[in-house]
């Protein structure tokens, strides 16, 4: 096991297209970080949206960048056929399935610690030095770093079910950005409870923050939004891995 | 050694590998030979559960290939030479897939000089040519410096003098006792490396022999004479039970009787020869010979 998943962490990083979105889910966050605490407005009522600006929408974006690399860690593997050497130097795929769970789980869960981490201390210097009130709300950082590692794996589990990554990458960013708008849209035109059953939409709700803390029109407390998105992580991990084993390599 | 017992793979109507049953023998090259489409790559990953059969099993020296841990130890494949990520550097290749069973850096970097890949190591394997995508397949296969060798196609892509490598290469691995099943659809590049023969068509077994076995089975031969006095020497020969089949009043092709038979009774009777050559029908005639029986055979209406 300890093999399959240093073998997954090579895999990882030695691949061109993993190497520069781990650079931008690094980097970008932390510019957008420093543009918001720039521009952070000085009359914002609630200090805690002045953290949420500036730390959890950035870090939103990481989220999302691990999502696309949990569908590129097993979708390109299918796209260039490299996963027939993979399972044949690993003919037990539950152990390769566990070792990329293993290794894209923990980049997930760290971005998810580290990034908002570093986004906190940048822009609370910046809005410091600009006597802009704010105010951190550590339940939203822990949120944000379940968020991101359910993310993570869900992309992963999109990617086992789909495995071409040019149809499961648009599926995974479509769904939350322009599905769960258009079916929001319509859900809160006939009934607002129905929109705590989007899984992103749900999902979101481990970050909220400030004011908007149980956001409107989402019904489930924190945890409960969380554990909502989990199962669907769950099922789809589950679903693709059962693929995964029954179908050819 | 390699045991399929009646392996069988459908994809939707389409049978790939009908009920095909094998040995492959350690210590000599076994070529597998067929047809483009004939099922040569869907029976090497049958043999290696990637693909899923609908019947049949396949052992590796008893074990079917799915309960070793470290499959690379004992048996080491190439399926085709471009399953490689064209962005990941040619030793970081190697090195995820040495890691996936245990095996050492170290060990890379010899498997890397083995094959004369050294100099590219730290290159992209997108701008391989396929010649060096056959070595790096090769260096993944000997990874594990494995008992049993597969390779599907190797000599595939290869100039002259990387087809020579890889022959002497081959020969050098069986000469070690090692088992080295190497599939082809080229019957003339196969019979240079491979010491016996499994021929498929169709996904069916056609033959499984030694090379020369299959040339005497399959392959045709002759005798070519020539002599100003044929007509006496062909009385001679039919009475013998030969068939002559003639080039022109002077030359013959004579079947079923021996350069040695034909000399002895032209000299009996004195009989002046003029040529007395054995001719063989190439291999290649002999293959394609049976793998159409095969096709023919299988197209007719059932
Ligand atoms: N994954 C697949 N899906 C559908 N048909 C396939 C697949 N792989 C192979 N085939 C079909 O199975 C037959 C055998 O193919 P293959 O094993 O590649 O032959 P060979 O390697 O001898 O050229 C061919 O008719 C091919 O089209
Ligand atoms: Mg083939």
């Amino acid at each position: 096991m300890i093999g399959a998943i240093r073998s997954e962490w090579i895999k990882f990083r030695t691949v061109r297209a993993n190497v520069i979105l781990i650079a931008i889910t690094l980097g970008l966050p932390l510019v957008l970080s420093a543009v918001l605490a720039l521009v952070a407005n000085n009359s914002m009522t609630d200090p805690r949206n002045s953290f949420g600006v500036a730390v959890i929408a950035p870090s939103m974006v990481a989220v999302y960048l691990c999502g696309v690399l949990g569908v590129l860690g097993i979708g390109q593997e299918y796209r260039h056929n490299t996963i027939r050497v993979t399972f044949a130097a690993q003919p037990r795929r539950s152990r390769v399935l566990a070792a990329k769970t293993v290794v894209y789980g923990t980049f997930g869960l760290l971005v998810g610690i580290v990034t908002p981490m570093l986004c906190l201390v940048l822009s609370s210097i910046i809005m410091r030095s600009r006597n802009v009130p704010y105010e951190a709300d550590g339940a939203a950082l822990i949120g944000l770093a379940v968020l991101c590692l359910l993310t993570t794996l869900f992309g992963f589990g999109l990617g086992s079910v789909m495995r071409q990554p040019a149809g499961a990458i648009p599926v995974f960013l479509l769904w939350p950005l322009l599905v769960e708008s258009i079916v929001g849209a319509i859900f809160s035109a006939v009934n607002e409870d129905l929109i705590r059953w989007l899984p992103f939409r749900s999902g979101q709700q481990l970050a909220s923050f400030g004011e908007d803390s149980m956001g409107p029109g989402v019904g489930f407390s924190r945890i409960v939004s969380g554990v909502y998105f989990g199962s669907w992580t769950l099922a789809l991990v589950v679903l693709g891995w059962w693929l995964v084993e029954r179908r050819d390599a | 050694m390699i045991e399929a017992r009646g392996l069988t793979k459908k994809y939707g109507a389409r049978v790939a590998v009908d009920n095909l049953s094998f040995d492959v023998q350690p210590g000599v090259v076994t070529g597998f030979l067929g047809p483009n489409g004939s099922g040569k790559s869907t029976t090497m990953r049958l043999l290696l559960g990637l693909d899923r059969p609908n019947a049949g099993v396949a052992t590796f020296d008893g074990k079917p290939y799915t309960s070793y841990a470290q499959p690379l130890r004992e048996v080491g494949a190439l399926l085709d030479a471009a399953y490689l990520h064209p962005t990941r550097k040619a030793r970081a290749h190697l090195h995820a897939v040495a890691a996936s069973n245990g095996l050492s850096p170290g060990r890379v970097s010899e498997v890397l000089a083995m094959v004369g890949l050294t100099e590219v190591a730290e290159k992209r394997t997108g701008g391989f040519s396929l010649g060096m995508k056959q070595r790096l397949g090769i260096a993944a296969a000997m990874l594990g410096d494995p008992r049993t060798l597969l390779l599907d196609e190797p000599a595939n892509g290869l100039d002259p003098e990387g087809v020579r490598w890889i022959r002497e290469f081959l020969k050098h691995l069986a000469s070690q006792g090692r088992t080295v099943l190497v599939s082809s659809h080229l019957l003339s590049e196969v019979a240079l490396m491979a010491d016996r023969l499994i021929v498929i068509g169709k996904g069916s077994l056609i033959s499984s022999t030694t090379v020369d076995e299959f040339v005497r089975q399959f392959g045709h031969s002759w005798v070519r004479v020539k002599s100003p006095s044929m007509a006496a020497l062909s009385q001679h020969l039919q009475a013998m039970g030969a068939t002559l089949q003639f080039e022109d009043p002077l030359t013959a092709h004579v079947y079923g009787a021996s350069a040695t038979d034909i000399g002895t009774v032209a000299a009996s009777n004195g009989i002046v020869l003029h040529q007395l050559a054995d001719q063989t029908g190439s291999l290649e005639d002999a293959y394609l010979e049976v793998t159409n029986q095969t096709v023919e055979y299988r197209g007719a209406p059932k």
